[in-house]
């Protein structure tokens, strides 16, 4: 579904992403992990577009990123963002933020299926004309997820979809986006720093570290800490650590 | 299809329904402050004294009667009479209408000059942003009088010249504005989300951008629109602005000038007015900024 081949990229002099090659199958859920800094969100951010300077290969579906028209992209692969309170615009109702990517391509019974996504996501009718400040953090995610599939994309790029939010709501949020992947036929990709939200959620994940990649891993070698790379190793001890220090969460299945 | 047109209808009366809402939560905030409240009285003053002038004249504005030329303020002529016997306090209100129409053509033609070149530029960035920046700093180096001047030298003295003279001069401004605002905006999330969906550079620019900068844009106009009048009635003063027998309050004090020492109310009069309605806007742009200022709100 999604074919990476040797992307780098570059912000000026500094290089953000190096040689990086993964490959999602369709229905898969993939994740990224790697401490802040280490490129995991340039690539999803590439993928989308939002980067110009770039090198390598993209493929999403059959659409090659360098020929394939922007319309047709947006139709199977939505992105949502990481920081719910920047990602919804603050004099938009919400209904209006999930229409306008189905009024911007020019669809129809956009009323109808505006509903229809609210209640797909948990959020009522009502929410609909509410505005952003009169929300909380899990119901704005809710209804950046929901317009992230307003055009029915198969893809869903998800950029640390949790990580603004507190640790009760998170569980809510991943639970939801299990469902709508079961449900819809969604392939993931789960931009994370923390494992045990890659672990409940992805069936594979590649490890970045400083702009490059450093190990891929399945969800089993992850869990039973069956790692190559010393660094993978490290990143693995300290969320260990950090689990059983702050007592907050439990196993990786904590959220079941 | 007549369902769909009515939930249709009906969508767009509930989102009234919402933006009213916020609009009345907004309304309560700045009624709860009175120097803000004040300022939208004399405004409404204003309104009025223009809106019913010719109810609530006392004499004839343009009518002169020689024989009580100059006279004092009384119980006939409220704030005196000028050279030509003309009741000032008349003249005050019809006075109201002109400063009303140069206030409302200048803010109406300038705030969407410099909103449109700000956030375009702003957005775009690149060469567009330079071009766009660069003619507006020109305008800005200008002197605001002297460029009215000349403009209004070369078409002509006059209401409507004058207005253009002034937004000629109080475009850039708000081009600054909005272009801050824009940069701010333009790589949040919430338009990259735009971007993403497969909307166009203009489609952000105007109605995703331009929301997010009209706050500013409000403050600085109520709080320029003071300036607008002084700048008005400075014009009118000498001789460039309404012509007589024209009510201008920049005009009338022009005419007083000569009576100064004698007959005080003849320029002081209209002098007040200007005073008072330039007080009103201010108060009432220090409240509007107090409220929807984006740097005071994020700090607080």
């Amino acid at each position: 579904m999604i074919r990476i081949d040797n992307l780098s990229v570059h912000f000026g002099s500094a290089v953000a992403v190096q040689n990086v090659s993964l490959s999602v199958e369709s229905g898969e859920s993939f994740g990224l992990v790697g401490e802040s800094g280490s490129g995991k969100s340039t690539v999803l951010r590439t993928v989308m577009g939002l980067n110009r300077h770039w090198t390598g290969d993209i493929r999403i579906g059959d659409i090659d990123l360098r020929k394939g028209r922007r319309r047709d992209l947006v139709r199977v692969a939505q992105m949502v963002f990481q920081d719910p309170y920047a990602s919804l615009h603050p004099r938009y109702t919400i209904g209006q933020a999930i229409a306008e990517p189905m009024l911007i391509n020019r669809m129809s019974d956009v009323d109808a299926r505006t509903v229809e996504l609210l209640e797909m996501i948990g959020l009522t009718e009502a929410h609909r004309f509410r505005f952003p400040h009169e929300l909380s953090g899990g119901q704005r995610q809710r209804v950046a997820i929901a317009r992230a599939l307003s055009l029915s994309p198969t893809v869903l790029l998800l950029d640390e979809p949790t990580s603004a939010l507190d640790v009760s709501v998170q569980a809510e949020i991943l639970n939801l986006l299990n469902r709508l992947r079961r449900e819809l036929n969604l392939t993931f990709v789960i931009v994370s720093h923390d494992l045990a939200v890659i672990s409940y959620m992805c069936d594979r994940l590649m490890v970045m570290q400083n702009a490059r990649a450093v190990e891929m891993l399945t969800r089993a070698q992850l869990r039973t800490g069956d790692m190559q790379h010393d660094y993978t190793r490290t990143l693995f001890r300290a969320s260990r650590r950090d689990r059983t220090g702050t007592g907050a969460s439990a196993e990786a299945g904590r959220y079941g | 299809m007549t369902a769909v047109n009515l939930t249709h209808a009906e969508t767009r009366r509930q989102l009234r329904r919402a933006r009213l809402s916020e609009f009345t939560k907004f309304a309560r905030r700045f009624a709860g402050n009175p120097l803000g409240m004040i300022g939208l009285a004399i405004l409404g003053v204003l309104l009025a004294s223009a809106v019913f002038a010719p109810l609530l004249a006392t004499h004839d504005p343009y009518l002169p009667d020689l024989v009580h030329r100059l006279s004092p303020p009384s119980f006939e002529n409220w704030l005196g009479t000028d050279e030509l016997g003309r009741d000032i306090f008349s003249r005050i209100l019809y006075g109201a209408r002109l400063t009303l129409l140069i206030v409302g053509l200048v803010v109406a033609t300038s705030a969407p000059i410099g909103l449109i070149i700000g956030a375009v530029a702003g957005t775009s960035g690149g060469w567009v942003d330079a071009v766009f920046m660069r003619i507006t700093d020109v305008f800005l180096a200008v002197p605001k009088l002297l460029l009215a001047l000349a403009f209004v030298a070369a078409l002509g003295p006059g209401i409507v010249n004058a207005a253009l003279a002034i937004t000629l001069t109080a475009w850039p401004p708000y081009a600054r504005l909005a272009r801050a605002e824009a940069l701010i905006v333009r790589d949040s999330d919430y338009v990259n989300a735009v971007r993403l969906a497969g909307g166009s550079e203009f489609r952000i620019v105007f109605r995703h951008i331009m929301p997010m900068c009209l706050s500013s844009v409000i403050v600085r106009m109520t709080l320029d629109m003071a300036g607008i009048i002084l700048t008005a009635a400075g014009l009118g003063f000498i001789g460039l602005g309404a012509q007589p027998p024209l009510p201008e309050w920049g005009a009338m004090i022009s005419t007083g000038r000569k009576f100064i020492f004698d007959q005080w109310w003849v320029a002081t009069m209209p002098g007040l007015a200007i005073f008072i309605v330039s007080l009103g806007f201010n108060l009432l742009g220090d409240a509007m900024r107090d409220l929807l200022d984006p740097h005071l709100r994020r700090r607080a």
